[in-house]
């Protein structure tokens, strides 16, 4: 599915019509967009499998309703987003222990920048499942909240301020665990302060 | 603090490949025909008159139909009143006969 517009297009176009081969392509190109979303937001790698291999049958079902490529991109991240939290409800994925009453074992900052995305990974699994969709959304595919918001058919208000809660919870949890402010960092304007509020 | 979060929130949710026979594995899952609905809707784009013809069809087949069914219920209905009316009418000459006999069973005695 690599190549022009217009060949992505035509590759869509003969996935339409029947072609297997089109359709693998399909799934090629966007199995790892689809695969990280749910695990991301699953925690399990087993169960993201699972469940983005459902989510490309049901694309495969509904490929007629694809308009574009780009049509085909938000679709499969609209559906793997409330597949996810479907599942996270389901399976009550959530930890019983809210964010803020768990201990973590205190760890400086200094050690590095890995212990800190390791850790974050750790607490983004226990927010709760609206919460993970959009941290995950906005930090992995990068997308603003008006995109968010229509992925996920909520008020953008409501995505930025529970953008703006999950990444307090998420500092708390860190600041908690003994994680310090580091030394002043480049001049480049965080990405919250643009979009919370 | 913010904006280290951001960073290692970056780092933590980079995109991840699945297994290597990830693609091999839905592909095994699909029916072997391909999706129908696409078949049906390309059809009619490529050729309006016939989804025009076909539409007209439909809905005038429809409309004939109903009529139809409607014209059955008024007869069924006609039927069923002519024969309420025929019961009626036969029960009303027997209670007329009736009353006629008792009226001539007086006059004799």
């Amino acid at each position: 599915m690599n190549g022009t517009p217009a060949d992505i297009d035509l590759g869509l176009r003969q996935a339409q019509s029947g072609s297997r081969a089109a359709f693998a392509q399909i799934i090629e190109a966007h199995q790892s967009m689809v695969f990280s979303l749910l695990l991301h937001i699953l925690g399990e790698a087993a169960v993201a499998e699972e469940i983005a291999q459902d989510v490309f049958l049901e694309l495969h079902r509904n490929l007629s309703s694809i308009e574009s490529p780009s049509h085909l991109t938000r679709w499969l991240r609209t559906v793997a987003g409330r597949r996810a939290i479907d599942e996270v409800r389901r399976r009550k994925f959530r930890s019983p222990h809210g964010l803020d009453e768990l201990p973590e074992p205190r760890v400086e900052y200094d050690q590095g920048d890995i212990l800190l995305t390791q850790r974050l990974s750790r607490l983004l699994a226990r927010l709760p499942a609206k919460h993970r969709a959009i941290v995950v959304m906005r930090y992995q595919e990068d997308l603003d909240p008006t995109d968010i918001a229509r992925h996920l058919e909520m008020p953008v208000a409501t995505v930025k301020s529970t953008l703006h809660r999950a990444l307090g919870m998420l500092r708390r949890a860190l600041e908690r665990s003994g994680v310090r402010e580091p030394a002043p960092v480049k001049a480049m304007p965080t990405l919250l302060n643009r979009e919370a509020v | 603090m913010n904006h280290e979060i951001e960073q290692a929130l970056q780092d933590a949710l980079k995109r991840k490949q699945p297994s290597p026979d990830f693609a091999a594995r839905v592909m095994a899952r699909l029916p072997e025909t391909a999706p129908a609905r696409g078949t049906v809707i390309a059809m009619p784009a490529r050729r309006p008159w016939l989804a025009i013809a076909i539409a007209a069809t439909l809905a005038i087949g429809s409309f004939a139909g109903l009529r139809y069914q409607q014209y059955r219920q008024g007869q069924e209905a006609k039927r069923q009143l002519i024969l309420a009316l025929q019961i009626t009418s036969e029960k009303l000459t027997l209670a007329q006969h009736k009353v006629v006999g008792i009226s001539e069973r007086r006059i004799d005695q």
